[in-house]
């Protein structure tokens, strides 16, 4: 019901791993080669894992913290939008949106604006409404969260890539429908500590659309 | 030679931005247009392009703050 509110008539894509998440890039570059339309707007979902950065990939414990994740249940993916480690699994909807223009000003801030615009509608179904903000305590913090009440309901990130006098840029976000955010900061907070950071990351910082249906 | 800069007006000027990854070592050849390395500005990702062939030169290190504009390497 959600994912229809958001974008009607949209199927969800059930992804399959690190296929999925390289779906957005293949997308990307097709864009930036001048072929295909100028906007898409994919709804995925993907099994569990944890996705991660190219900067987190460099780290010198990535492999032994990769394979430790991978071995309690987590395969460690890497994306190429910025951020540190989130999950993907059962109850995150993933949101992508892909912009092409041959007009300079169109920006990365458009693109995060355009996930926000998409989640608000989705939300208004429910009654609710979201805006920006970056949100203490919540993992892959950010000013472009999406957060309702004070709490981180979706994580965003984007990348932007040129090509033959245009500009393409892909926004997108994790949106926590259901499941346990206690969990979920479980997995990345040892993945994390594995890499060799103190991570931190607070359980009342983010919530579930359930969680909110549910108060 | 030819200054690798960063690029300008791609993400709000008090936004902190570093290289997160150089995508080749000192030395290798690179062609021009090939992306070389990637910026991390929050959450966003940006490329940066080779503006010339040859050598690269890198100059900054990666997770040192650049200003839009900056010089981070030479191609030669």
């Amino acid at each position: 019901m959600f994912a229809q509110a958001m974008e009607p008539g949209t199927e969800v894509e059930a992804g399959y791993g690190t296929d999925a998440i390289q779906f957005d890039d293949i997308l990307l570059i097709r864009m930036a080669s001048g072929t295909g339309p100028d906007h898409i707007v994919r709804l995925w979902t993907n099994p569990q894992c944890l996705v991660t950065t190219r900067r987190f990939a460099k780290r010198a414990e990535f492999d032994r913290a990769s394979a430790a994740s991978s071995a309690a249940g987590w395969p460690v993916y890497v994306r190429s939008t910025g951020g540190t480690a989130v999950v993907h699994r059962p109850g995150i909807l993933n949101l992508s949106i892909l912009n092409r223009s041959t007009d300079i000003p169109l920006d990365i801030e458009l693109g995060y604006a355009a996930l926000l615009a998409k989640i608000r509608t989705g939300l208004k179904t429910f009654g609710m409404d979201a805006g920006f903000g970056a949100v203490e305590g919540s993992y892959c913090n950010g000013r472009h969260n999406i957060v309702v009440g004070g709490k981180k309901l979706a994580g965003t990130a984007g990348a932007v890539k040129f090509g033959r006098g245009v500009r393409c840029v892909l926004a997108h976000a994790s949106i926590s429908i259901d499941g346990s955010v206690a969990d979920d900061i479980e997995v990345i907070t040892m993945f994390e500590r594995a890499l060799g950071l103190s991570s931190h990351y607070e359980r009342a910082s983010q919530t579930t659309l359930s969680d909110l249906l549910a108060n | 030679m030819v200054d690798i800069l960063v690029p300008e007006g791609l993400w709000n000027s008090g936004d902190e931005a570093a290289i997160s990854v150089w995508l080749y070592e000192d030395g290798d050849i690179v062609s021009e247009g090939a992306v070389i390395a990637e910026i991390m500005v929050e959450k966003s990702t940006f490329e940066l392009l080779a503006p010339a062939s040859g050598a690269l030169r890198r100059t900054i290190d990666i997770e040192v703050p650049i200003d839009q504009g900056a010089i981070v390497g030479r191609i030669g």
